[in-house]
């Protein structure tokens, strides 16, 4: 049985797809399935109503997997978190917030692992991704 | 156990597109295998990790090879270093 965790990214318009295609030149030669079972949605911040509920409940429908799921949003109760949030409670799956390119990483190369370790591994791992790579300024 | 050093040639050197396929070919073995550069060492089986070494065109980069199937595998990293990781010159 596949035990690789899909990933549901829900994201503001732009940031997501960016990420997709970084990803996909990233992993060009993809020999292990690294960008199997990864999922994008993107949501105006201005959308609403019962009609977006319906049309995110349906793309979680067409899902091939609903067992070993990881939500990836961008920012916190902003619109694409708060649909991406609602619909997870209902399946019980995880979502964290903060989602950038070093998060992603973590996430496609980590996917094996039983959930609450890859949710570990990814917050460390994008913790760790962001640091001083360079301070020009002395301080005390 | 395999020491060796690998110098890079391709014009970005170690950039993400490069680390994603040297991670592809290092995912395929069982050996461990890390790679070091300005004495930083690292899982060569790690993208973020690869990435951490910023290591340039020119970059002489010491690989370390630990397990039954290393000597292939040390071929297979060599074989893409030296192919400049499929990229133009």
């Amino acid at each position: 049985m596949d035990q690789t965790c899909t990933l549901l990214m829900v994201t503001h318009p732009g940031i997501g797809s960016a990420l997709l295609h970084q990803m996909q030149r990233i992993f060009a030669a993809d020999t292990t399935g690294q960008l199997t079972k990864l999922y994008l949605m993107e949501i105006d911040d201005d959308a609403f109503g019962a009609k977006l509920d319906e049309d995110f409940n349906h793309w979680i429908t067409t899902l091939d997997e609903t067992n070993k799921v990881l939500v990836l949003t961008d920012l916190e109760g902003a619109t694409p978190a708060s649909l991406a949030l609602r619909h997870a409670r209902r399946h019980g799956w995880p979502v964290l917030t903060g989602l950038n390119l070093p998060m992603l990483l973590k996430a496609v190369t980590h996917r094996h692992l039983e959930l609450s370790k890859l949710i570990i591994k990814v917050i460390e791992g994008t913790q760790d991704a962001i640091h001083i790579l360079y301070e020009p300024y002395q301080t005390d | 156990m395999i020491n060796q050093e690998i110098q890079l040639s391709n014009r970005l050197g170690l950039h993400a597109r490069a680390a994603g396929k040297l991670v592809n070919v290092t995912g395929r073995f069982s050996a461990d295998c890390w790679i070091s550069f300005n004495n930083r060492r690292v899982n060569a089986k790690s993208i973020m990790g690869l990435l951490t070494l910023a290591a340039p065109c020119g970059a002489t980069l010491k690989v370390e090879l630990d397990g039954s199937d290393e000597q292939a595998a040390y071929t297979a990293i060599t074989e893409l270093i030296d192919q400049r990781f499929e990229e133009p010159e």
